[in-house]
C-alpha cells in the first residue's frame, strides 16, 4: 500500500512538473527596467549589473530605462502608462512609498503595483566626520550621544531624504536627542561637507561611503541594524544598544498589478539565479550589500513590504505629512 | 502696449500666487517646529516680493516712456490680435503645442513625420510630394540614430496598431544590431 | 611615486598604438555623441560604458576619460549651428556663436570653439596634475555659505550682462529663480507653486526650459514672413558654407582671452556642485568688462565664444579634481564617471595616489593628450556637421524642432517636459517682445535651487543668524564674495550717479 502512494505522488508530482515547464514563460522581445532615477545613482549602479546577468539568463535584451525625477514619481507615472504585459518592470524603494502616502502619484501606489523581489537591502549607518571627532573628543557612540544631550543643537547631522526614509531612520535611532538636521540633495555634497568638517555626522547608506571610510576621512560610528557588520567589526549596531531602528535602503523589482503572473514568476526565477552568479556576489559585497539577509520572494516579500509601509505610514502620521491614508495601514 | 498688459499680467498673478500657492502641501512638524529652520515659504514669497518691486517700477518706466505715443493704446493692441491669430507664427506654435500633446498617443515617429510636413509647408515649402518623402526619411534616420543607437527611448505611441509597429521596429533594429 | 615618475608611467600607458587608435575612436565617438542634442555628456559616457565592459581597466579608463572630455566639447557644436546648448554651460556660446554661424562663419566660430575648449581642457588637466591635492582640500574648505555666496556671485553677474536693461534683466533673473522653486523642495519635499498639477511635481528642469528658449524661440522667430528671413530654397547661408578656419593672427588676438577663462574656469570648476553654468557666465562677463570693445559682444565676435568655451571646458575639467582625489564628482557627467571607474576598480578617492598610481597618471595623460588630439579630429567632424546649415530651411527648421523635441524627451522621458519646451517657446517669444532677457532666465533657474539650498544650510548651521553666515571672522570667503556681490549689484546703478555728477 505504502509503495502505491508512493508511487501515485512520484507521478503526481511529475506531471504537475510537466505541467509547470509548459506553463513556463517566453520572453520573445526586449524588457524594460524603469529606474525611476538618474544615471550613474545608487538604484542605477544596482540595476545595471542585474540587467545585463538577466540578458544573459533570458536571451533577451534587457535595457534599462531611467525616468528621473519627482522623488522617483516620473519613473512610476511612466511605468504605469505602459501596458502591464509583462515587458515593463520597474526598480523601487522604499521612498515610493513615502510619495505614494503623500498623495504624490496619481494612483494607489501600494494597490497598483507589487514589489517581485527585493534586489539589495542596505544598512543605515551614522557616521562622523573626523575633523568633528577630534573637535568633540568623542570616539564612539555612547561618548558621542552623551555630548549631543549636553550640547543641544550643536552638532549637526546630514541626511538626503530629511522628511522621508533616512529622516525616519535617524528619528527612530536619536529619539529625545537634539541634533542640528542639515537636508541635502545629494550624495556627493554631504560628502564634502563631512570631509570639509562642516557638518559632523551623516546618515547615510553604508553604500555611499564606503570609499571615504577606508581612507579614513570618514568615520563610523552606529550601523543602524541587527548585528555589527563583518566588514566594520569594530562598529557598534543599534540593536545590541538597545536602539529599535534597523530600517534601511532597500531595491526591488516592482510590478504592475495585471502583469501576468507567468511572467512574473519567469522574471524572478532569472533574478533568483543570477542572484547565485559570481558577477553578482562580487558586486553586492563590494558595496556591502550582502551584510543582512534579503527577504524571499513571494509572502516574505509581502510581509516585509507591509510592514516597511507602516513604519513610514506611522512616521508620516507624527509628522502630520500623511495625506493618502489605507485601510490596512491604520 | 503688450509689454505693459505682460507686465500688469505677472503682477495680479504673483499677488495671487504669493497669497495662496506658495506651499500646496503640510509642512513636516519637525521643520515647522524647528525655531532655526529657513521656512519653505521664506525663500519664494522673498523672490515675489522683490519681483513685484521691480515690476512696478518697470511699469512706472514703460509708461512714462511711451507718453504721447499714438501707437500706445489698447485700440492698436486689439487690433493687431487678430493679425498674429492669423499669421504664421501662431500656427507654428499651434503645430509644436498639438504635437507636444499627442506625441504620447501618437508615438514618436506619426508625431515626427506629421511636425517635419506642416511645419516644412508654413515655411514656404511648395513641392509637397517631395517634402512628404523627406519627412518620412528624416523620422526614419532620426529614428534608427536615436531609438537605435543611442538607446533614447522615444515613445511608441498608446494606439494598438502604432504601438504595434513601433515594437516591430525595434525588433528589426534589434535583429540588425545583433548581426554586428 | 615622485611626479615625473608619475608622467612617465602615464605617457607610457598611453601613448602605443592601440591605445592611441582607442583615444581617435572615442574622441570620434564623444565629439559625436556630444554634437547630438539629447545626448548629454552624461549619457555619452553611459553609452560608452557599455564599449568598455570586456576591457581591461587601463584602457577602459583611457576610453571614458576620453569620451568624457570630448562629448564635452562636441556639445558646443549645436550651440553654434542650430543655437541648441546641450547643456546650460554652453548657453554663453551661442551669444556669439550663433550670429557668427548665421553670417555665414560657421567654420570660424567652430575652429574659435574647439580650440578655446582644448586651451581649457589642457589647462584644467595640468592643474589638476600639479595641484590636485592643494586644490581639493581648498575646494573642501567652502562650507555652505561659501557655496551660496558663490552662486549669489553667479547671480549677481545679472546686472552686467546687458547693462542697458538692467531692469528687465533682475526681472527676468528673478522669474528664473522663481521657476527653481516650483515642484517638492530639495531640502524637505514640501510642494510649492505646482498649483495642484501632478505634472509640476518634479520642477521645472532647466533642459526643456533652455532648448524651449533658444532653439524652438529661434525657429518660432524665423517662421514669421515680415521678418528678414533666410528664403526656403537656400540654405541659412545663401548655399554655401563657408567652413574656412580662423586664421592664427585672430586666435593670436584672443590668447589672454583664453588664459584667463581657463583659469577661472579651473578654480570654480573645482568647488563642489558649482560647476561650469557659473564659469562660463562669469567668463563671458567678466571679458566684456575687460574687451575694449564691449559693445561688439553678442554680434558675434570669436572673443565671446572663447570667452564661454574655454572656461566650460576648463570647469569640466576641475570637476575631475575633487572626483579623483576625494571620490566625490563635482558633476553629473563626473557622477556617472565615478561608478564607471569604480566598475572597474578603480578606488577613487585619497587612496588612489598610493595604491594605484597609474590609473592615476594615465587618466592625467589621457585627458592631456584627448584635448590635443581633439582640436584636429573634431574640427573635421564640425566641418561635415556645418554643412547641415547647407539644407533649405524649410526642411532644417523642422529638423531644428525635431531634434529638440527628442533631446527633451530622451532627457527625462516624459511629454510633460516637451510641454514645457513649447511652452518656453512661446516664453522666449514673449521675452523678446517685453525686452527680457533668455540667458537671465536660465542662469536664474540653473543657480536658483543650489542658491536656496547653501543659503538655507548656512542658515541652520549659524542658529538663524544671517549676520553669523557672513561673518569675516567665521566664513571669510563667503564674506569677501558677498562684499563683491554688493559691489557688482550697486555699480550699475550709482556709477552713472558719479559720471553724472562729473559731468
Amino acid at each position: 500500500m505504502k509503495k502505491l502512494v508512493c508511487l501515485v505522488l512520484a507521478i503526481v508530482m511529475l506531471v504537475a512538473m510537466a505541467a509547470c515547464a509548459s506553463a513556463e514563460f517566453k520572453f520573445e522581445r526586449k524588457i524594460d527596467l524603469v529606474c525611476p532615477w538618474g544615471v550613474g545613482g545608487g538604484a542605477d549602479s544596482t540595476l545595471r549589473p542585474m540587467a545585463s546577468l538577466l540578458q544573459d539568463i533570458l536571451g533577451v535584451p534587457v535595457e534599462v530605462v531611467n525616468v528621473e525625477g519627482g522623488s522617483g514619481v516620473n519613473g512610476v507615472e511612466h511605468t504605469y502608462k505602459q501596458p502591464a504585459d509583462g515587458y515593463t518592470f520597474m526598480l523601487g524603494t522604499q521612498s515610493l512609498y513615502i510619495q505614494d502616502m503623500l498623495g504624490n502619484t496619481s494612483m494607489d501606489f501600494k494597490n497598483e503595483f507589487e514589489c517581485v523581489d527585493v534586489l539589495v537591502h542596505s544598512i543605515n549607518a551614522i557616521v562622523a566626520s573626523k575633523l568633528s571627532m577630534e573637535k568633540f573628543g568623542v570616539t564612539n557612540w555612547a561618548e558621542l550621544q552623551a555630548y549631543i544631550a549636553e550640547h543641544p543643537f550643536e552638532v549637526s547631522v546630514a541626511m538626503l531624504t530629511a522628511t522621508g526614509v533616512d529622516g525616519a531612520s535617524l528619528a527612530q535611532a536619536t529619539e529625545g536627542l537634539m541634533l542640528m538636521e542639515i537636508p541635502y540633495s545629494s550624495g556627493s555634497d554631504a560628502n564634502s561637507a563631512l570631509v570639509g568638517g562642516h557638518c559632523d555626522l551623516y546618515v547615510c547608506g553604508w553604500d555611499d561611503i564606503a570609499g571615504l571610510i577606508e581612507s579614513g576621512d570618514i568615520v563610523p560610528i552606529l550601523a543602524l541594524c541587527e548585528n555589527r557588520m563583518s566588514i566594520a567589526p569594530d562598529m557598534q549596531c543599534s540593536v545590541e544598544n538597545g536602539i529599535d531602528s534597523v530600517m534601511g535602503p532597500w531595491r526591488g523589482i516592482f510590478a504592475k498589478k495585471g502583469t501576468p503572473q507567468e511572467a512574473i514568476d519567469a522574471l524572478v526565477a532569472a533574478i533568483e539565479q543570477a542572484k547565485q552568479s559570481d558577477t553578482w556576489k562580487e558586486f553586492t559585497h563590494n558595496a556591502a550589500y550582502d551584510e543582512r539577509p534579503i527577504p524571499a520572494p513571494g509572502e516574505e516579500t509581502v510581509a516585509f513590504c507591509q510592514s516597511e509601509y507602516k513604519d513610514l505610514h506611522d512616521y508620516m502620521v507624527e509628522q502630520g505629512t500623511l495625506v493618502k491614508d489605507y485601510e490596512d495601514l491604520k | 502696449m503688450f509689454e505693459l498688459i505682460i507686465n500688469i499680467l505677472l503682477f495680479i498673478f504673483l499677488g495671487f500666487t504669493f497669497f495662496t500657492h506658495v506651499l500646496e502641501a503640510a509642512v513636516p512638524q519637525k521643520v515647522a517646529l524647528n525655531p532655526y529652520v529657513l521656512q519653505p515659504d521664506v525663500w519664494p514669497k522673498t523672490i515675489i516680493v522683490l519681483l513685484e518691486i521691480c515690476l512696478i517700477i518697470n511699469i512706472i518706466k514703460i509708461i512714462k516712456k511711451n507718453k504721447g505715443n499714438p501707437d500706445f493704446s489698447l485700440a492698436a493692441f486689439g487690433k493687431s490680435i487678430p493679425e498674429f491669430l492669423k499669421g504664421k507664427v501662431f500656427r507654428g506654435i499651434v503645430i509644436m503645442v498639438a504635437a507636444s500633446l499627442l506625441l504620447e498617443t501618437l508615438g514618436f515617429m506619426v508625431t515626427s513625420v506629421l511636425v517635419l510636413f506642416s511645419y516644412g509647408m508654413l515655411l514656404g515649402e511648395k513641392k509637397l510630394p517631395r517634402l512628404a518623402i523627406a519627412s518620412v526619411c528624416i523620422t526614419l534616420v532620426l529614428y534608427i540614430i536615436f531609438n537605435g543607437m543611442l538607446s533614447v527611448n522615444l515613445p511608441r505611441g498608446t494606439i494598438g496598431f502604432l504601438r504595434s509597429f513601433a515594437l516591430w521596429m525595434e525588433s528589426v533594429i534589434g535583429a540588425v544590431k545583433s548581426i554586428f | 611615486m615622485s611626479m615625473g615618475e608619475l608622467l612617465a608611467s602615464g605617457l607610457a600607458a598611453v601613448f602605443n598604438p592601440g591605445m592611441f587608435l582607442m583615444v581617435l575612436l572615442a574622441i570620434v565617438l564623444g565629439t559625436i555623441f556630444g554634437a547630438l542634442p539629447g545626448v548629454s555628456a552624461t549619457m555619452a559616457v553611459a553609452l560608452g560604458l557599455t564599449f568598455t565592459y570586456t576591457m581591461e581597466p587601463i584602457p577602459a579608463i583611457v576610453f571614458l576619460t576620453a569620451i568624457y572630455c570630448s562629448s564635452i566639447t562636441g556639445g558646443s557644436i549645436t550651440a553654434i549651428l542650430f543655437k541648441i546648448p546641450g547643456v546650460p554651460s554652453s548657453a554663453p556660446t551661442t551669444f556669439d556663436g550663433y550670429p557668427m554661424a548665421q553670417r555665414g562663419e560657421a567654420g570660424k566660430a567652430l575652429g574659435v570653439a574647439l580650440l578655446a575648449s582644448a586651451i581649457g581642457g589642457l589647462i584644467s588637466a595640468v592643474a589638476m596634475f600639479l595641484l590636485s591635492q592643494p586644490l581639493t582640500k581648498a575646494a573642501l574648505s567652502f562650507g555652505p555659505s561659501d557655496l551660496f555666496a558663490v552662486t549669489f556671485m553667479g547671480l549677481s553677474i545679472l546686472t552686467c550682462l546687458d547693462s542697458d536693461h538692467i531692469l528687465t534683466c533682475i526681472i527676468s533673473g528673478l522669474l528664473g529663480l522663481l521657476l527653481a522653486c516650483v515642484g517638492q523642495d530639495k531640502m524637505y519635499a514640501v510642494q510649492r507653486l505646482t498649483f495642484g498639477s501632478r505634472n509640476l511635481l518634479a520642477g521645472i528642469d532647466m533642459i526643456p526650459v533652455l532648448i524651449g528658449l533658444f532653439a524652438v524661440t529661434e525657429v518660432f522667430k524665423q517662421t514669421d514672413p515680415k521678418k528678414k528671413r533666410i528664403s526656403a530654397e537656400d540654405g541659412v547661408t545663401g548655399g554655401k558654407v563657408n567652413t574656412k578656419m580662423p586664421s592664427l593672427k585672430e586666435i593670436w588676438s584672443i590668447k589672454w582671452t583664453m588664459l584667463r577663462c581657463s583659469v577661472v574656469g579651473t578654480v570654480v570648476g573645482i568647488l563642489p556642485g558649482a560647476g561650469a553654468t557659473i564659469a562660463s557666465f562669469m567668463c563671458y562677463t567678466m571679458e566684456t568688462k575687460l574687451s575694449k570693445y564691449p559693445e561688439k559682444f553678442g554680434t558675434g565676435i570669436i572673443d565671446g565664444i572663447a570667452a564661454s568655451e574655454a572656461s566650460n571646458n576648463a570647469a569640466t575639467g576641475g570637476a575631475m579634481v575633487p572626483l579623483l582625489s576625494l571620490g566625490i564628482p563635482g558633476g553629473n557627467a563626473a557622477a556617472v564617471m565615478m561608478s564607471a571607474l569604480t566598475l572597474k576598480g578603480v578606488q577613487l578617492g585619497p587612496l588612489l595616489l598610493t595604491n594605484q598610481p597609474t590609473y592615476l597618471s594615465a587618466t592625467f595623460t589621457t585627458m592631456i593628450v584627448t584635448n590635443i588630439l581633439m582640436v584636429i579630429v573634431a574640427m573635421g567632424i564640425a566641418k561635415v556637421f556645418a554643412q547641415i546649415l547647407a539644407i533649405p530651411y524649410s526642411y532644417l527648421g523642422p529638423i531644428i524642432l525635431m531634434l529638440a523635441l527628442i533631446g527633451t524627451y530622451g532627457d527625462q522621458m516624459s511629454a510633460t517636459s516637451v510641454q514645457i519646451m513649447v511652452l518656453a517657446g512661446v516664453l522666449g517669444l514673449i521675452v523678446r517682445a517685453c525686452h527680457l532677457n533668455s540667458a537671465a532666465i536660465v542662469l536664474g533657474l540653473v543657480l536658483g535651487s543650489m542658491c536656496e539650498q547653501n543659503f538655507s544650510r548656512g542658515y541652520l548651521m549659524s542658529k538663524a543668524n544671517v549676520v553669523a553666515m557672513f561673518s569675516p571672522v567665521q566664513h571669510p570667503i563667503a564674506f569677501v564674495l558677498i562684499i563683491v556681490c554688493i559691489v557688482l549689484l550697486v555699480s550699475p546703478i550709482v556709477m552713472p550717479l558719479f559720471k553724472k555728477k562729473k559731468a
